[in-house]
């Protein structure tokens, strides 16, 4: 099993790793009976969701929560209130939407109906924020071996050019 | 970056700097009409009532298969306008590689140095230097009549010969492919190279 690593920039997660964020998710997910949760890193890329709702483009809206996360947290930093959490909520008619920081690397979205309690879902939402945060906190001291052996050798980026050109239609 | 193991995908983020209506978002605009469906997100563009980015455009590609390895690319462009300094700050987080799109018209060469020292200095502070970091340049609109030489342009921005450049008339599709092939191909040997400084 590859042990937990990260690159000079970005993110990695290990299967583990994945593997308990998912297990976060799905919890969230049943006790806010939410119509979408899904996880995203700060940078915008989609790392995985779950709900009822599976007819939303994940990586543009991956995108989105990061950028609208990012957005609210310089603007607090620009006024002067800048917070320890940021945690946005939106009220709408049907829905409360909710995007949260979950740790230095994560962002987390949930939609669940107005019926829910939105102290409860405030609630669920940090509690889930504070363990996404725990499982890809770096372990003190720990060396963090990177996925050599995942990247393929040789000539990689000819590889990806050429992928680039196979994907052009005219 | 993003590396997912169990799906054995790599995430890469690239985006598209440059001055205010230089052609970054008919970049994007040509890579989605040119890629079908299957293999892109649809194009999400942020923008103000005039049809100018607001905040940015993404666009996502899916890469075939590449020795089991599923590469994924995240293409973002900024806003060019003076005014939006601090979404384009936002919009540079992260990313993996930038492609400068530099505008060929005579009176649009301040807007050009002024666009590319914001940008080196947004990069630096994020503790990047241009030097090692993946850059590609495309100067756009070389079908108007009075476009700046490469040269002169290159010596407005100050570039060095190391940092490939492309001609571009982005509205036909002239160079975009190519200035995006260029910038992917940057990344990965960055990636390469950093994955390999981090195993050591």
């Amino acid at each position: 099993m590859v042990d937990h690593g990260d690159v000079a920039s970005g993110l990695s997660l290990s299967p583990l790793q994945e593997k308990a964020l998912e297990a976060v998710l799905v919890q969230l997910a049943a006790k806010s009976s939410a119509a979408l949760v899904l996880l995203s890193t700060r940078t915008g890329h989609y790392i995985s969701s779950r709900g009822t709702r599976h007819d939303v483009d994940t990586a543009g809206l991956a995108s989105l929560v990061a950028a609208d996360l990012a957005a609210s947290q310089y603007i607090t930093d620009m006024v002067d209130a800048t917070e320890s959490h940021t945690m946005i909520l939106r009220e709408g008619e049907r829905h409360t939407t909710l995007i949260a920081e979950a740790g230095p690397s994560l962002v987390l979205l949930v939609v669940a109906s107005r019926e829910v309690p939105l102290g409860w879902i405030r609630m669920l939402v940090q509690g889930a924020s504070q363990r996404m945060a725990e499982i890809t906190r770096p372990a003190p001291g720990r060396a963090m071996p990177a996925p050599a052996a995942m990247v393929p050798g040789g000539e990689f980026a000819d590889l990806v050019g050429q992928a680039i050109d196979d994907l052009w239609t005219e | 970056m993003y590396i997912n193991y169990t799906r054995r995908e790599i995430t890469v983020k690239v985006v598209y700097y440059g001055p205010a209506l230089g052609g970054k978002t008919t970049n994007l605009i040509q890579i989605h009409d040119h890629v079908s469906g299957n293999q892109r997100s649809e194009l999400i563009s942020l923008k103000t009532a005039e049809d100018r980015t607001l905040f940015f455009d993404f666009l996502e590609l899916q890469l075939g298969k590449i020795g089991g390895l599923t590469p994924r690319v995240q293409l973002y462009t900024v806003p060019g306008q003076a005014r939006y300094e601090a979404s384009r700050r936002l919009v540079l987080r992260g990313a993996d590689g930038v492609v400068f799109v530099g505008d060929s018209q005579p009176d649009r060469q301040k807007e050009n140095l002024e666009s590319w020292l914001g940008m080196t200095q947004h990069l630096a502070g994020y503790g990047i230097e241009l030097q090692g970091f993946p850059v590609v340049v495309q100067l756009n609109k070389r079908d108007l009549p009075g476009a700046v030489g490469v040269d002169l342009f290159r010596r407005t921005i100050n570039l060095n010969g190391d940092t490939p450049l492309f001609e571009a008339v982005a509205l036909d599709c002239r160079g975009v492919r190519e200035t995006l092939r260029a910038i992917m191909e940057r990344v990965v040997v960055r990636l390469k190279r950093e994955i390999s400084a981090s195993a050591a």
